[in-house]
């Protein structure tokens, strides 16, 4: 493949990381997560987004219109879930078509118009809005009912706030990694490997730092398993002691 | 439905509430002293929120619309924008229709704190307050909280200065047990849901952080494009408490805060006398 060639088909695929990105695993549990919310709900409808800037990206979903929603990326200028997004306030509505803003493109999409709607935000465990749950027509009997469905939201909410980080950070370290391999496939450097680590010196601090984590860490697939786990207890240990204790209430 | 129960709603909702503390007065305040025409006329309310679609028919105009809006080259990094904007996602609006139907004479103004480069931040709460208190408002609903600490000394600094040149702050709790700022300070009215729909119902709780609790479930609301909505949450509760407050001060302009904290609690549904 010619230079020029390589160079446009990694830019196409970096165009459309978000919707490739995300680990399998992590995303399957959270779509996990959405079936058994939808159960516990009675709704007709769950998702979880992910907060990227300023846009949600819808990561998993159960319900009409799954293909469509996920991959989905949304501003958070606008609609419910994008007011819940900015201010972390949960939301409560009904008769959620007459919201001219609320995502009326993907409702007519996916062919499902909501007639209520439950959003409540998604926090990492240091409290910072890292996405939202939505919860659409859900049952007014049952489990998820009697005074219970925000309680219950949150409660999925929170066990979302611990893979979306880890699905955001995954992605994110690939991305780069992948910018990376178009910047060195783009210079004049004859060795791939040398271009490589040149063009990650040029990041920004703290993603060169997170790239050159993630390309050393790629060399442990050439240690056995016994040193790959010593490896990962280790960290695991370091990362611990390097990170700044964190405030719970 | 109402499935729906914001956390720092629950001692409105449950049989712990007990009743306003007895002020044993030797005439009973009635609604009328309190509210007069109940109209509110020429009280100045600012909503702190997303914007405010004045032509909304519920809301009936805004004598004045301030966006906040971050500015790198202002030394306090924002700078205040005097002129007609819309409501960005509807929020304000509701709230706005809530007073408006409870003081239809009140003057409303819409101070925009959320935007692109805001993203609901403490920061623009913070300079939207202020200019409030710089601008003679009388009331502030202030339907948004944050969770960062780091702001906890300004908001304090803010309503003490608020309090003292008598502009009372209304804030709604956050709908989930989180950290709640302002909220849950003593200098604001702090609102939560209480049962039922009707807005002239209000709860007063001694104990607190949530103080005054006023329909906020299942509550039809304005919303962008000229429509209405079902809607829950405390973010919708605080607009009837700021509603009654205002009638309050048209009938008894020039009141503090106190003043006005007493008057309210002796038109409580929980009053010992009722």
């Amino acid at each position: 493949m010619r230079r020029d060639d390589l160079i446009r088909e990694l830019g196409g695929l970096i165009a459309h990381l978000p919707s490739v990105l995300p680990p399998t695993d992590l995303v399957r549990q959270a779509t996990a997560l959405c079936v058994t919310a939808r159960i516990a709900f009675g709704a007709g409808a769950v998702s979880i987004a992910s907060l990227h800037a300023d846009e949600l990206h819808y990561v998993a979903s159960d319900g009409p219109g799954v293909d469509v929603i996920v991959g989905t990326a949304l501003a958070t200028s606008r609609g419910i879930a994008g007011y819940v997004a900015v201010t972390g306030q949960s939301l409560a509505i009904e008769r959620s078509v007459d919201d001219d803003r609320f995502a009326r493109d993907i409702a007519e999409r996916t062919g499902y118009v909501p007639g209520s709607l439950l959003v409540v935000p998604i926090r990492t465990d240091r409290g910072d809005v890292c996405g939202v749950l939505s919860v659409l027509d859900r049952a007014v009997s049952g489990p998820g009912s009697g005074g219970d469905a925000l309680a219950l939201a949150t409660a999925v909410a929170d066990q979302a706030g611990l893979l979306l980080p880890t699905i955001d950070e995954t992605g994110r370290a690939a991305r780069l990694l992948l910018e990376s391999l178009v910047a060195a496939a783009a210079s004049s450097e004859p060795s791939l490997a040398a271009a490589l680590r040149r063009s990650i010196g040029a990041l920004p601090e703290a993603d060169a730092d997170l790239a050159r984590v993630v390309l050393t860490l790629a060399e442990l697939r050439h240690a056995d398993a016994r040193t790959r786990s010593r490896v990962a207890d280790l960290l695991t240990e370091i990362v611990a002691l390097a990170m700044p204790a964190r405030r719970r209430r | 439905m109402t499935d729906f129960r914001p956390a720092w709603a629950e001692p409105f909702h449950g049989d712990d509430l007990g009743t306003v503390p007895r002020l044993d007065l030797p005439v009973r305040l009635t609604r009328d002293w309190a509210y007069g025409d109940g109209r509110g006329g020429g009280v100045r309310v600012a909503v702190i929120d997303s914007g405010i679609d004045a032509s909304h028919p519920m809301v009936g105009g805004v004598v004045q619309a301030i966006a906040v809006e971050r500015d790198e080259s202002a030394e306090s990094g924002i700078r205040y924008v005097d002129a007609p904007h819309d409501d960005l996602y509807g929020h304000g609006t509701a709230c706005a229709s809530v007073i408006r139907g409870l003081a239809p004479g009140v003057e409303l103004l819409s101070v925009r704190v959320l935007g692109a480069d805001l993203k609901g931040s403490a920061f623009a709460f913070a300079h939207g307050l202020e200019w409030c208190i710089e601008h003679d408002v009388q009331i502030v609903n202030l339907s948004l909280s944050t969770r960062n600490e780091d702001y906890a000394e300004t908001f304090w600094d803010l309503l003490d200065t608020a309090a003292y040149r008598r502009m009372l702050v209304v804030a709604a709790l956050n709908n989930e047990r989180k950290r709640s700022i302002p909220s849950e300070f003593a200098g604001v009215f702090s609102v939560a849901c209480a049962p039922g729909t009707d807005r002239e119902q209000l709860l007063f709780n001694p104990n607190g952080p949530a103080e005054w609790g006023a329909a906020g479930i299942d509550v039809q609301v304005a919303w962008n494009g000229g429509t209405t909505m079902t809607a829950s949450g405390n973010s919708f509760a605080a607009p009837v408490i700021a509603g009654h407050l205002a009638r309050i001060l048209g009938a008894h302009p020039g009141i503090t805060p106190w003043q006005a904290r007493t008057i309210l609690a002796e038109l409580a549904a929980n009053h010992p006398n009722d």
